[in-house]
């Protein structure tokens, strides 16, 4: 199993997911954010970043689970694709981990429309197993 | 002799060659009109200079397939210029082609394939041209001709042309030889607009004296030192052991050097570099040439303007600094407004909008300036028109008289390549079916010449280009029966097109009423080519003609591409931005301007009907409150109008267009964002979909429209925090939460009973029901009291948000597994504005045995069925 390094520990819901911290750009507190009609419903629109105009996306709707309102702790982790910028709205930020070297013995239950493929990895972690998004194609899936 | 170094100075050779190029082309071309000798004479020196430079560059640029071609040309207009040759048709067809040949050994160069040999039959015509000249006379510098000779005599020829050695430095030369010294003549261009040739000149002369000797120099030393008169082309002849690379190296020490190259002298090429035997006085043969450089430098001096070469991205990246700014220069103008408010005459409040204020006109100043280096003269394409014409006009055996006016008035480069194509085709169109023969029109009184007018001017924030011939207009019968006859429309139809839609029709695909297809237009792709060319473009296109009398094609397209003028809408609950370059006008909803017509609606503004969009359901906004208090603006795109229901016009706006990026791609109705002055971000309305929907699929629409009507208003209320909605049928009131009465022995999930207007009604615990974790409640809760038919239960909510029409084909099933509900509550899941909830079904969440306070059994059967 690959080295992950760091990971962006983050829950959707009651799931506890991450990606490998150099896949992430930034995470930042949710701001206005516009919708854009004749989307498809994952991508819940488009923010202000600094002058820059960046899409953004119900990862929970990716994932096959029905978003929620945006909460006190959700955050929109920002992530690098083919060079663009892409901002997925999660319910809360854990922390930052390194993952520990050993793997998980067994794999949990693919909530949603998640699949093996979805995840590079899996590793223990918060008292759980926490599976690393692939995230390419799961943005991806459907274009 | 293709040297290393060459390579960097190959932008400026392809830039020059087009120069001389065009120059040659426009004046040959207006050699052919008739004008009095000394505007020929002038003409024609212009044309011998032109060749002469492009001679020189590429010689010294070692491509020696240009510089043998131009050679010949030069010496046809060498005699043309002594009067030894008469410009007749038959030269002057002669000439263009060779220039032809030229355009396409430039082309061949900028895109690095090899430059083959001119070819021969081109090369003995213009020999034959110039051996058939009155005098008989071979001009000097036949030993040059021959073709034997190398390549590296491409290049001394040019050096050779400028220097010639007389007989003692001809000896010396020989004595280098034998002293096996390298003889290089070192070729130098001092930048045109550099300043102080004659300083850098002297440089490059003592830095060559540290690698050798400097035996002989073209122009002379005093030449050179007179800076009013030196053309900055010299050439010195170096006696030397130093290496190329040496010789180069100090050349290039010294700035704004344009080119350098070098010759090396060798026994066989020394003649070249030498007077002939039967010389002029040495003084004489060094000065001419000089003089004709001096001559056709300074005058083209004279003609180009003082340039700088920029590379075009990083323009781009200025302009987008520039956008950038304007956004920032407006958040500051607001927060001051906002800042005013709360300090009120504050005494650095003044001084701020002092600072604000004068940012802001540095700014404007600032992008109006970028904008500019963007624009360049549409005489840049225009100039092209009149050798295509006259072709043109040749082979379709017409007289046309071509008439340019604007041809300084600017545009963004960009547009300029994307607009060629469309005029282009127009022009064609014009001379080939337009126009009539010469016979005809002097038949019919006219002018046996076709007027053919070509104008372009600045409107607002356009470029307005206005293409008009006096020939014999568009037939509006024949085309509705050309279209009727290709099935692109029923005769009924056709009969009810006013003159304006029926002359839309030509810009339909396959359309042409050309009996004969000819080579040159009337294919039938025309004109739907020229339609997309200006959709993409975002601009407008306009015909006005009469019968026999000649018609007008007008083309306006928007002059900026990344800054725009907007015009700010309200629809719904946002304000949009629509490009001011396709807004035609906007006027005020009355009664008496909008009306149904067969099945759609439409709007009569100036006496004209046009389609009347309501975008307010493809943007996913709610209908305005009030009716009949709306705006309306009338858009464009190419050939299409179309009127567009708005809230309210909200005033025009510079806006930066900023791309919703790859991942989002192109939503259908939406063209791009930009940033407000606070932050936010305001959609940008893409019209082409827009329009594009209400010319072809009028059925679709009614369709949806009908679906629309149907469309149930839906209450959305949230429990905890997820989101639910219910048909408002089922919803009798909702009322803030009084006391609610707890019953004993009832079941957990009921909560008790309210009284309300006289009525005992029982209260659901929707939590509990739907299996949602229990919420304190707060001020925001509602009881929202269901009629189920036979029953009245009431359910308490967290909050109640807002009432939505959610059309049937918005409901999606639910996937199993994918919401944790128990799937017989759910009616499927919704997407709508910026929400995503679930539907219930009421009835079915409401109703059991043991939600029924008088323990009596009811009715399963949902009235939704």
């Amino acid at each position: 199993m690959a080295e992950f390094g760091q990971l962006v520990v983050f829950s959707l819901q009651e799931m506890k997911l991450s990606l490998p911290a150099r896949e992430v750009v930034e995470i930042i507190r949710p701001r206005a954010i516009t919708p854009i009609p004749g989307t498809m419903p994952h991508i819940a629109g488009i923010i202000n970043l600094r002058g820059n105009v960046i899409p953004v996306v119900h990862l929970s709707l990716l994932c096959g689970l029905v978003p929620g309102d945006l909460g006190a702790k959700s955050r929109i982790v920002v992530v690098a694709m083919k060079g663009e910028r892409i901002g997925l709205i999660v319910d809360d930020v854990i922390r930052v981990a390194t993952a520990s070297e050993e793997q998980p013995d067994d794999v949990p239950d693919m909530p949603g429309f998640l699949q093996r493929t979805s995840f590079r990895g899996f590793v223990n972690g918060e008292g759980s197993i926490i599976g690393v998004l692939h995230l390419e194609p799961i943005l991806l899936q459907t274009h | 002799m293709f040297d290393g170094d060459m390579s960097a100075y190959m932008g400026v050779f392809l830039y020059e060659a087009e120069e001389q190029l065009r120059i040659l082309e426009n004046e040959v071309l207006k050699l052919e009109q008739k004008t009095g000798n000394e505007e020929a004479a002038e003409r024609i020196e212009t044309i011998f200079r032109a060749a002469h430079t492009l001679k020189g560059s590429s010689g010294a640029m070692g491509f020696e397939p240009i510089n043998r071609l131009t050679h010949k040309l030069e010496n046809v207009f060498d005699l043309l210029r002594r009067r030894e040759l008469r410009a007749d048709a038959a030269l002057i067809d002669m000439i263009l082609q060779t220039v032809d040949q030229l355009k396409r050994m430039k082309d061949d160069l900028a895109s690095g394939s090899m430059l083959p040999e001119p070819p021969e039959d081109l090369i003995r015509t213009l020999e034959g041209l110039a051996a058939g000249s009155l005098s008989g006379d071979l001009p000097v510098q036949t030993a040059l001709d021959d073709p034997d000779f190398g390549a590296e005599l491409a290049a001394a020829a040019s050096a050779g042309e400028l220097l010639q050695l007389d007989g003692y430095q001809k000896d010396i030369v020989c004595q280098a030889f034998a002293a096996d010294q390298a003889v290089v003549a070192v070729f130098v261009r001092i930048e045109r607009t550099a300043v102080m040739k004659s300083a850098r000149s002297l440089l490059i002369h003592n830095n060559l004296k540290e690698l050798g000797e400097i035996i002989a120099s073209a122009p002379p030393i005093e030449a050179m030192e007179d800076d009013s008169t030196f053309s900055g082309t010299l050439v010195f002849v170096l006696v030397t052991t130093g290496t190329r690379q040496q010789i180069i190296h100090v050349v290039n020490q010294i700035s704004e050097i344009e080119t350098v190259n070098l010759s090396y002298l060798t026994r066989d090429n020394l003649h070249a570099y030498c007077l002939p035997d039967d010389a002029r006085h040495p003084h004489d043969a060094i000065a001419q040439p000089a003089q004709a450089d001096d001559r056709q430098t300074s005058s083209s001096k004279v003609k180009s303007s003082q340039t700088v070469r920029v590379d075009v991205g990083r323009l781009e990246h200025l302009l987008n600094l520039v956008g950038e700014l304007i956004i920032d220069q407006t958040r500051l103008s607001q927060f001051r407004t906002r800042l005013e408010d709360n300090l009120n005459n504050h005494e650095l409040l003044e001084d701020l909008t002092d600072i604000a204020s004068r940012l802001g006109s540095v700014v404007n100043e600032l992008q109006e300036g970028m904008m500019k280096t963007r624009m360049l003269p549409i005489d840049q394409l225009f100039n092209r028109f009149p050798r295509m014409v006259r072709d043109l006009a040749q082979r379709s055996n017409k007289q046309v008289e071509l008439i340019i006016d604007g041809k300084e008035t600017e545009l963004d480069r960009t547009l300029i390549e994307e607009i060629s194509d469309p005029i282009l085709h127009l022009l064609r169109n014009c001379i080939d079916h337009g126009l009539e023969a010469p016979e005809r029109r002097k038949h019919l009184g006219k002018p046996p010449a076709g007027k053919l007018i070509l104008k372009a001017e600045h409107e607002e924030n356009r470029i307005v280009i206005t293409m008009s011939d006096d020939g014999r207009g568009i037939d509006v019968g024949k085309i509705k029966r050309t279209a009727v006859e290709r099935g692109m429309i029923e005769e009924a139809a056709a009969a009810r097109l006013d003159t304006r839609e029926a002359l839309q029709l030509i810009f339909l695909p396959g359309f042409s009423t050309a009996e004969q297809v000819t080579d040159l237009s009337g294919r039938g792709v025309g004109m739907d080519i020229v339609k997309s060319h200006i959709e993409k473009l975002n601009g407008m296109i306009d015909i006005r003609t009469a019968v026999g009398e000649g018609t007008t094609f007008t083309i306006k397209l928007p002059l900026t591409l990344a800054v725009n003028r907007s015009l700010l809408v309200r629809i719904g609950s946002r304000s949009y931005a629509i490009p001011l370059s396709n807004v035609v006008e906007i006027i005020r909803q009355t009664p008496d301007n909008v009306k149904i017509a067969g099945n759609r609606e439409v709007a009569v503004v100036r006496g004209r009907i046009l389609p009347l969009v309501r975008p307010h359901r493809r943007l996913d906004e709610c209908p305005p409150a009030e009716e009949g208090k709306s705006d309306i603006v009338v858009v464009g795109l190419a050939e299409k109008r179309v009127a567009l229901m708005v809230d309210r016009t909200l005033g025009n706006q510079e806006i930066v267009i900023k791309s919703l990026g790859d991942y989002i791609g192109t939503p259908k109705y939406i063209a791009g964002a930009t940033i407000t002055g606070d932050g936010g971000l305001m959609l940008i309305l893409d019209l082409n979909a827009l329009i594009r929907e209400e010319g072809t699929n009028k059925l679709e629409e009614t369709e949806k429209k009908l679906s629309d009507r149907n469309a149930e208003p839906f209450v959305m209320f949230k429990l905890g925090d997820e989101q639910f909605a219910v048909s408002i049928r089922q919803v009798q009131s909702i009322i803030e939460v009084p006391a609610i009465t707890p019953m004993v022995h009832a079941s957990p999930e009921l909560l008790g009973v309210i009284r309300l207007r006289g009525s005992l009604i029982p209260i659901v615990n929707a939590h509990r029901r739907l299996g949602l974790p229990a919420s304190p409640g707060s001020k925001a809760s509602r009881i929202m009291i269901m009629d189920l038919g036979q029953r009245t239960i009431g359910m308490i909510v967290d909050r109640v948000n807002q009432i939505v029409r959610i059309p049937e084909d918005r409901i999606e099933a639910a996937r199993d597994g994918a919401i944790r509900l128990r799937s017989q509550f759910v009616r499927g899941i919704y997407h709508s504005q910026d929400v995503l909830g679930t539907v219930l079904d009421a009835v079915r969440v409401l109703s059991s045995p043991e939600l029924d306070p008088e323990a009596g059994s009811l009715p399963l059967h949902s009235t939704n069925d």
